[in-house]
Formats: C-alpha cells, sequence, structure tokens
C-alpha cells in the first residue's frame, strides 16, 4: 500500500472538531419525564433485538469519527502497485494544430495538459518524469525529475507554436531511453492522426472541427491587386474576407466555400503598396490561418564576374538571366575583383579566391572550395541525374541524352548533381553560406553547350547560386530555420521581427521564426548602403485541416494512463458517502448517544 | 374537589363491586351475612338464643311452631383508596388520579361504605382516617388536594407495609405503575390481605405519545437522572411499542390475578372520559 499524497493525514485532524462538536452536542435540551423506565426498556429491546446495536450508544459519534477517518484516508490517496511503471516521458505536440479550440473554447493543447496533469496526479510522487515537447525544436522541458511541482509547472506553461511538428524526434529520444529503462512509459500527446507507433501511448486529442484557411496570399503592386486563395474544410459555407493595404482596409470580399475546395480571390489594392494582410472577418477553430500576409518585392540586380579567356555559350547562357549583369574579365585582370554576387571561373582560377560572394568553377584546374578535381578521365559518358534532394531540381527540365564529353576529372567533394557512372560532373555545394559549384570538363570539349539542356543547366544553377533573399524563404513556413543567401557586400544584417523585435542572424540563418507576419531582412552593405527585404511567415499549411485529429486514447492507453498503481481513493469515497447515508438514517432513526 | 353537579350526576350511581361485603359493620352493602334489611331471604325454626323479635307470628298461628324468618345482613364495605403520589405522578396524572379518587371515593360514601385514602409519596405514605358516610367527602376530598406528587416511591416496598384494615376489603390502586421495583408484589400482597382489587393506570399524554426531536437529555421526575438520546423516528416508534407493551404486562398480571385494570390516559376534561372509562370497566353502574 502506497500514499499519494501523505500530506492528506491532516485530515485526520478533522475527529478534534467532531469530538468537539459531539461534545457541545451532548449539552442538549432538557426535557424532564415522568420515568425513564420507558425509554431504558426501549433501548434494551432495541439491543436484544439487534445485538449489533450494542455499541448503538455511541453509534453516532463513531459513524462521524469513521467519515472523517475515510475522508483523510481518501485524500492520502492509498495506491497499490500492480507491475507500475515508475518512470514516464510526455510528449506534447506543439504544432500550430494544436491551437484549434473545440465548442467550448478548449484548445487541442489545453486538452492534452489537462491529460497529463491528470497522469501526473495519479503517479507516485518517486515517480521520475520527463517532458518532451516538438514543435520548431525538440526541447526537453523536464528531464527525469520527481519534483512533480516543478513537472506541473512545466506542462502549465507550455504553449502551441506556430509552426510545425516533428514528434519523431522526441520519440525516438524517448525510446533511446526506454532501452535503459524498460519500465518507462511514453505518452504522446498529439492531434496528428498520422503518427502511428508501437510501444507508445498515443493519447490524441482534440475533435475534427470545421474550419477556413487562407492558403496563399500575393501583391502585385504594379497591377494594383492582391491575390489571395482560400480554402474550408470540413463545412461548406459563406466567408468575408478583407484585405487591408499597408495597414488601411481597402477592400472586401464574400466568397463561397465548399469543403476540401480552395478559391482564389483577388483584392483591389492602391498602387505602391508594399504590403497587404489579407483577413477572415470571423473567427473558427483555428486563428492561425485567418490571417495572410505578403509583401512586395523590388527586383534587384546582380553582378557576375565570368573570367574566361573566352567562352561564348557560356557568355550566351549568363545573359539569359534577367537581372544579371555580368562583367567578363581575364585572368589577369580579376585578380583584385571583389564585390560580385558570382564569380565564374572557366578553366582558371585565382591565387586567392574573393572572401564572399558565389563561385562557380569550370573545369577548375585545381582544388576549389569543397571541390576537388581527380585524374582525367576520357571515358565513354552517359550522364544522369541525381535523384534526390536539392541536387534533383537542378536537374530539372533536362533530358541528358547524347551528351557527349572527351575528357573530364571526376569531382570529389560536395553534393553530385551530374554524374557519369559513380563520377560526379557537376556538383554543389553550400559551406557556411556560401554557395559553390564546379563543373568537371571544358564545356569547349564537349556537345552539352549546343544542346538545349545547356541554358536550362545554367539557369538553374543560377537559382541556385544567386538565390533571391525573398524567393528563397517564399515557400518558408513558421518555425522552420531560414537560411539567407545575402549580399556580397553585406557587412552586416538583422532581421526585424513583425512584432518589432530585432533578431540576430546565426551566420546568415535566422533561427526564431515562430511569430507569424511580415518579417524585414535588413542588410547593411559596406558602402553604408541598407537594404530590406520583406518577407511574410505563415503556419504551415499542413496545419490548417482541423477535420483531422488523432484518434483518441485507447481504452489499454487509458488504463496507462491511470498509471501504474492501483489508486483506491474512489472506493473510499464510496465508502464515505455510504456512511454517509448510513449516519443520516441512524440520526433520523433516532438512537442513544 | 369536585364540582356539585359533577357530585349530583354521581348520586345517580353506585360502586360496583364484585364480591359481598363480608366482615364490616352495618352499611348499605349486600353481605354474605343475614340480618335485618328489608330483603326477605329464607325461614329457620327458632332455636333458644334467637331474637324473639324475628319470630313470624303468622307463621306459628298456621303451623304451631316457632319460625324464625331471615333478611340479607347489610353491611359496610371497607374501601382503601391507594393513590401513587410519586412524582412521576405529575405531568397531568395528578389531578386526574386525584379525581378517580374522589369520584370512587364519593360513591363509597354514599354508599354506606368505610373509605380510607392513602397516598404513596417520598417514599413513604399519609392516610385518611376511615371516613363513612356522605358528609366525610370534603374530608378525603382536602386531602387528596392539599397533597402534590413528589419524590419516589417504590409500590412494592410501600404497598404491602399499608396498614389496611383487618378484614376483606376492596383496595384501588391509582398509579403509573412506573416502579423502579415493579408492582407484581404490591398487589399481590393486597390479595393476601383478601382485598378486592381495582387498578387504574395513567399515563399522560406526553407518555403515551411522546413528541420530540433531535438531541434531547431526558430527566427523571423522581430520581433526577438524566439520559441522553437522539430521538428520532424509529426510536420514538420503539417507545410508543415498549409503552404499550408495558400496558399490556400489567393488564395481563391483573387479569392473571382476577384484579380488575384500567388504564386510561387522560384529556382534559378528564370528568366525563373517566365515567365513560370506569362504567366500562365495570366499576360503576
Amino acid at each position: 500500500m502506497e500514499w499519494l499524497n501523505p500530506a492528506g493525514a491532516w485530515a485526520f485532524l478533522g475527529v478534534l472538531p467532531v469530538i468537539a462538536l459531539y461534545i457541545l452536542k451532548t449539552r442538549a435540551k432538557r426535557v424532564p419525564v415522568p420515568s425513564l423506565l420507558l425509554w431504558r426498556k426501549t433501548q434494551e429491546r432495541a439491543q436484544q433485538s439487534r445485538p449489533f446495536e450494542k455499541l448503538q450508544n455511541r453509534l453516532l459519534l463513531w459513524l462521524q469519527l469513521l467519515m472523517v477517518a475515510l475522508l483523510a484516508l481518501a485524500l492520502m490517496r492509498p495506491a497499490t502497485m500492480g507491475g507500475s511503471r515508475a518512470e514516464a516521458v510526455l510528449i506534447f505536440d506543439l504544432s500550430a494544430s494544436m491551437q484549434t479550440v473545440n465548442e467550448r473554447g478548449v484548445s487541442r493543447l489545453e486538452e492534452a495538459k489537462r491529460q497529463a496533469l491528470n497522469l501526473l496526479d495519479g503517479m507516485h510522487e518517486q515517480d521520475a518524469v520527463s517532458v518532451f515537447t516538438a514543435g520548431g525544436a525538440l526541447r526537453q522541458q523536464v528531464t527525469r525529475s520527481t519534483d512533480h511541482a516543478l513537472v506541473r509547472r512545466a506542462i502549465e506553461a507550455l504553449e502551441a507554436e506556430n509552426g510545425g511538428a516533428s514528434l519523431s524526434g522526441a520519440i525516438a529520444l524517448a525510446r533511446a531511453m526506454q532501452r535503459d529503462l524498460p519500465e518507462l512509459a511514453i505518452y504522446v500527446y498529439t492531434d496528428d492522426a498520422s503518427v502511428q507507433v508501437e510501444n507508445v501511448n498515443l493519447l490524441g486529442v482534440g475533435q475534427a472541427m470545421p474550419n477556413r484557411s487562407i492558403l496563399d496570399a500575393s501583391l502585385q503592386p504594379e497591377s494594383g491587386t492582391a491575390f489571395a486563395r482560400v480554402t474550408a474544410w470540413g463545412e461548406d459555407g459563406e466567408a468575408e474576407l478583407e484585405c487591408l493595404a499597408d495597414g488601411a482596409l481597402c477592400d472586401v470580399r464574400t466568397v463561397r466555400l465548399a469543403s476540401g475546395e480552395s478559391q482564389g480571390v483577388r483584392f483591389a489594392v492602391p498602387e505602391g503598396t508594399q504590403r497587404v494582410e489579407v483577413r477572415f472577418t470571423q473567427k473558427d477553430a483555428l486563428a492561425v490561418d485567418d490571417a495572410r500576409y505578403a509583401a512586395g518585392q523590388a527586383r534587384r540586380e546582380k553582378n557576375a564576374l565570368l573570367v574566361t579567356e573566352g567562352n561564348v555559350f557560356l557568355e550566351r547562357a549568363l545573359a539569359l538571366k534577367e537581372g544579371l549583369y555580368v562583367v567578363k574579365a581575364s585572368p589577369e585582370d580579376a585578380l583584385a575583383a571583389a564585390g560580385y554576387d558570382l564569380y565564374i571561373y572557366d578553366g582558371t582560377l585565382p591565387e586567392a579566391l574573393p572572401e564572399m560572394g558565389a563561385v562557380l568553377a569550370v573545369n577548375p584546374p585545381s582544388d576549389v572550395l569543397a571541390f576537388q578535381p581527380g585524374e582525367e578521365k576520357n571515358a565513354g559518358v552517359s550522364l544522369r541525374a541525381a535523384a534526390r534532394g536539392e541536387a534533383a531540381e537542378l536537374c530539372h527540365n533536362l533530358l541528358l541524352n547524347d551528351v557527349a564529353i572527351k575528357t573530364y576529372r571526376p569531382l570529389m567533394g560536395g553534393t553530385p548533381v551530374l554524374l557519369n557512372g559513380s563520377d560526379a560532373l557537376l556538383s554543389i555545394s553550400n559551406e557556411a553560406g556560401r554557395r559553390s559549384a564546379a563543373l568537371a570538363f571544358d564545356l569547349h570539349e564537349s556537345n552539352l553547350p549546343l544542346q538545349a539542356d545547356f541554358p536550362v543547366l545554367i539557369q538553374n544553377l543560377l537559382a541556385y547560386l544567386l538565390p533571391d533573399t525573398a524567393t528563397a524563404v517564399e515557400n518558408a513556413a513558421c518555425g522552420e530555420r531560414l537560411a539567407f543567401a545575402l549580399d556580397a557586400r553585406c557587412v552586416s544584417a538583422f532581421v526585424q521581427a513583425p512584432s518589432g523585435k530585432e533578431l540576430p542572424l546565426e551566420g546568415s540563418a535566422l533561427e526564431n521564426t515562430d511569430e507569424i507576419g511580415v518579417y524585414t531582412l535588413v542588410e547593411a552593405l559596406e558602402n553604408g548602403e541598407k537594404r530590406e527585404t520583406a518577407f511574410a511567415l505563415h503556419a504551415p499549411a499542413s496545419e490548417y485541416d482541423t477535420c483531422q485529429a488523432a484518434p483518441q486514447a485507447s481504452d489499454e492507453a487509458k488504463r496507462d494512463t491511470a498509471g501504474g498503481y492501483r489508486e483506491w481513493t474512489v472506493w473510499l469515497l464510496a465508502a464515505l458517502f455510504a456512511v454517509m447515508l448510513l449516519e443520516w438514517e441512524v440520526s433520523r432513526r433516532g438512537t442513544g448517544i | 374537589m369536585l364540582t356539585d353537579a359533577f357530585l349530583k350526576r354521581l348520586d345517580a350511581l353506585a360502586l360496583h363491586m364484585r364480591h359481598p361485603a363480608s366482615g364490616g359493620s352495618g352499611g348499605l352493602r349486600r353481605s354474605k351475612a343475614l340480618g335485618s334489611s328489608v330483603e326477605f331471604s329464607d325461614f329457620r325454626e327458632y332455636v333458644p338464643g334467637d331474637d324473639i323479635r324475628r319470630i313470624d307470628w303468622n307463621t306459628f298461628a298456621r303451623f304451631d311452631r316457632l319460625f324464625l324468618k331471615l333478611f340479607m345482613e347489610e353491611q359496610e364495605q371497607r374501601v382503601n383508596l391507594i393513590v401513587d403520589a410519586s412524582a412521576s405522578m405529575g405531568f397531568g396524572k395528578w389531578q386526574a388520579a386525584c379525581q378517580l379518587a374522589q369520584t370512587l371515593g364519593y360513591l363509597c360514601l354514599c354508599g354506606g361504605d368505610r373509605v380510607t385514602v392513602y397516598a404513596l409519596a417520598d417514599g413513604g405514605e399519609r392516610h385518611t382516617r376511615p371516613l363513612q358516610g356522605r358528609h366525610s367527602y370534603p374530608e378525603l376530598a382536602q386531602f387528596l388536594d392539599g397533597m402534590k406528587p413528589s419524590g419516589k416511591t417504590l409500590l412494592d416496598a410501600a404497598v404491602p407495609r399499608l396498614a389496611l384494615a383487618p378484614g376483606r376489603g376492596m383496595s384501588v390502586l391509582i398509579s403509573d405503575l412506573l416502579s423502579e421495583d415493579g408492582y407484581e408484589r404490591a398487589i399481590s400482597s393486597l390479595l393476601y390481605r383478601k382485598q378486592e382489587i381495582s387498578v387504574l393506570q395513567l399515563f399522560s399524554r406526553e407518555e403515551w405519545e411522546p413528541q420530540m426531536e433531535g438531541v434531547v437529555e431526558l430527566v427523571d421526575s423522581e430520581t433526577g437522572e438524566r439520559y441522553l438520546l437522539a430521538a428520532g423516528y424509529d426510536l420514538l416508534k420503539r417507545y410508543r411499542d415498549t409503552a404499550r407493551a408495558y400496558v399490556a404486562q400489567a393488564a395481563a398480571f391483573c387479569r392473571t390475578h382476577g384484579v380488575a385494570h384500567l388504564f386510561t390516559v387522560p384529556e382534559a376534561a378528564f370528568e366525563e372520559q373517566m365515567l365513560r372509562e370506569l362504567s366500562r370497566a365495570g366499576l360503576i353502574a
């Protein structure tokens, strides 16, 4: 027998007022009677007919003392061990969808916290508890603590974030702990219906709720329009949208939404509008998708230095890039070049590379950045594109048929994009925010420049090497780590959050992106100029479908949730209620005291 | 004291006794003895020593023999009215007990009986002188009116010690019979002394149907003893059952011993109720 709340023993002091009341109560109203003879006989008869009432003289007092004792025992929360788990890990999904509220206005996270606190209450005070949260990042809020007050505070302080959540990392960490602690129980509180893991108590929270979402918003200041795409989840209906241009209401539209279907809405905005906010006028189950922001971008020109003895193929392909100003220079002239966004070295390399700026090395004679050219090969070529990731994206729309290359020097290092067998012929690298690419052969010794693939490949490479700041984060969502392609002349930069707070960059990356709204990247260039780039971050669209909710906890999980102890409090309270009824009945019938 | 109007009503009534009087001096009660009343009984041949005034001369003229004409002897009855005057007879019972005793005493006095009233109180007894004749009624009434129920009385101890007149008689015990030592020995002792006994048992309304609620401390009127209880429906029901069983037990004891038993719970206007109850019990006619 264990006592989950030994402090409840203080309630035994309740016998004192009962006894005091009894003593006071015994000063009852005096009633003179002719004789006590019949009253005594009455009691004797009762005792003869009911032997158990021999103690009736003090029955009411005993019953009241018994009630106090039962109450005290119930407060002490007796429990018996039953294959108990003495340690638990509580994993909370802090994704944006956990902010979904039900009809009573209770969010899914609040429900999860309530369930977790109930679980905590049912645990023995010596049980160790860990609390992990999965939001934009995995956080260990509490690790193996037996201080349940601390755990309680940590749980109560949890707040849902505006990003997505990857529960797999938290579950993997908990499972790693479970390998050393077989008795460890893992409880996952989530609304993610896709989570299915074994040997984990998956405690689904929340219920399917209809919702409306603004999936996208864009601003075209030159045409004086803004565009939004909206949808409904689970329920058809009308929605009213309003558009604010630079904070001022400029247009209101009503749309009829069918569940599961998206619909575009166009708004008229004043010319020269810098930012728009499109939002629903009525609240629904999830607030984070009820507003969407868009910022207009002035396209910025970029400079590239082409260092070559002469390469018409490359010059023509580079000239196709809109907004790219290419300066051609001989290797001798380019020795002290600096301040370009991109340096293209065709068959040559300077003794020292510029400190900043992207680099494209064509047929590099020696090691450059992350790439090391190998021995020259003149084997037959059968090009193939990389299968996955960013490298695969560079090969979009490339046919790569009948490409012939006389000789090449396979590249070591970086991420292969084009391969000939296992030899990398084109690789890319992104080290410390500096992007670079290397081509392993001389373009003049290949028929690739003569094929339609070549300008496409160069455009793809330029898009990779010279990412537009806004474009780079265009599809980003709250909670994600953002890596900016800073201007090559940038000497310092920071990001201003929607709340106005200045967020420092770590290198060229921003970590704290949980706030929804328009951010501004402020770059200070070496010439003293300040360049601002606005971009908006929103909750990921995967969080919007609130009709999807994780199934409620199974009975087995609920049993486990009740803790490894079998608590007897309920039975004691039932006994207390029964004794109360008995006391009432005895009092009603009357008896000797 | 009873009102004159009520006493006038009593003049038309008489105390009924189951046994003829015997052993007393001349009175109005029929007795087993033959005497000088107007009621003819029998003839008997004269023997020397008989009162020659009783010789029936008409019969002598007809038969030439001396016969005595015998008449019923009317004797007085000795009646003992024993009234329990302990403290428990308060609570509305004492007035009723006095009315009962005065009514019976008046009827006896009017019937030529010799009446002695005994009041048992404070562990002892007080009594009147033997009273006879209607004119003695005020003394009887004053004796009772002068008494107040007090103290503790043990019937079984007190009644056998009463100095009753020797010989047969009638004793009426007016009490609630709530005596710690019981009442059986008291009644038996009266029977032993050849008394025709009537027991008139009185309970007050509060005693018979107690009405109380909650925690109360009962105080015994005789001993001052206290008894704490939580009065409730069940307890009061059990008490009522006990009280009825106690009365039934007394009635059964009396019936077994040939003793008349009358139980009554006096109401506010007791006179009518009293006559009705006494008549139903056959004590008056």
